[in-house]
């Protein structure tokens, strides 16, 4: 196999001797996106991909039919990662409106408040579908002692 | 195929919610068991999966129509059917 060899030419290669121009001068320095527009944006992007999860988590853990552990597990990787992303949103917001001032101060709070009340129901979510069996409020006592029995091999047979 | 040869297995949970129901109740409980034996899939029973209680669990929890709103839960391991409670709890719809 031939080897190819990139050829700099001699007046760069003069210039990066000298220090003057860095070698990698293939980049393209552009001007930095406005951090508000940013903001905007990634808080955009976040609620979009709230609602792709909720028609994910609906076809393929709450109605799926043949759900599994790797359903589980992804339904658990996704919404701790959904719950991650809003609170470094909400830190980039609160770092952004305090340089800013306190209009932006208050501008803020009507959007931290709504990541928050998103946050709190995936955790609700996170909560009612991965915690243990024993600290669900809402299911029945009669189920929670029905599996400690099953799990103690507490069984009898059938007599119905 | 033959159909798998099921042994039928209770929690003392599941008896002492059964003694807790009313006596049309335990008649239309013993109804419905009575086709739960002969074939557990049975589609007058109009079984399902509760999907957040097999999450919950670790392992699949289906459900059965006793009559109304009366539902009873049960497991399978191999080829034992575990009936592990009964009630007209919410949950178990």
């Amino acid at each position: 196999m031939s080897k190819t060899t990139l050829e700099i030419p001699k007046v760069l290669m003069t210039r990066i001797k000298r220090g003057l121009t860095p070698a990698t001068s293939q980049g393209w320095v552009v001007e930095a996106e406005d951090p508000a527009n940013a903001l905007t944006r990634a808080i955009g992007e976040w609620f979009t991909e709230l609602g792709q999860n909720d028609g994910l988590f609906k076809k393929h853990v709450y109605d799926n039919d043949s759900l599994n552990d790797l359903d589980m597990r992804q339904h658990c990787g996704r919404i701790c990662g959904l719950v991650s992303d809003g609170q470094h949103l909400i830190l980039d917001i609160m770092t952004w409106a305090h340089t800013q001032g306190e209009d932006a101060m208050q501008e803020a709070k009507p959007i931290i408040k709504a990541i928050d009340q998103k946050i709190k129901k995936l955790t609700d979510e996170l909560f009612a579908w991965h915690a243990p069996l024993d600290s669900q409020t809402d299911i029945p006592e009669s189920f929670k002692q029905a599996a400690r029995e099953v799990k103690e091999g507490k069984l009898e047979d059938l007599d119905l | 195929m033959a159909p798998p040869a099921y042994v039928f297995k209770r929690t003392p949970q599941f008896k002492k919610a059964y003694d807790a129901l009313s006596p049309d109740d335990q008649m239309a409980a013993k109804e419905a068991f009575r086709k739960f034996k002969a074939d557990p899939k049975d589609p007058s029973l109009r079984p399902h999966k509760i999907n957040r209680l097999t999450a919950l669990r670790g392992k699949v929890v289906r459900s059965i129509t006793i009559k109304g709103d009366l539902r009873a839960v049960f497991t399978v391991d191999g080829n034992v059917v575990i009936s592990e409670d009964i009630g007209t709890h919410d949950i178990y719809k």
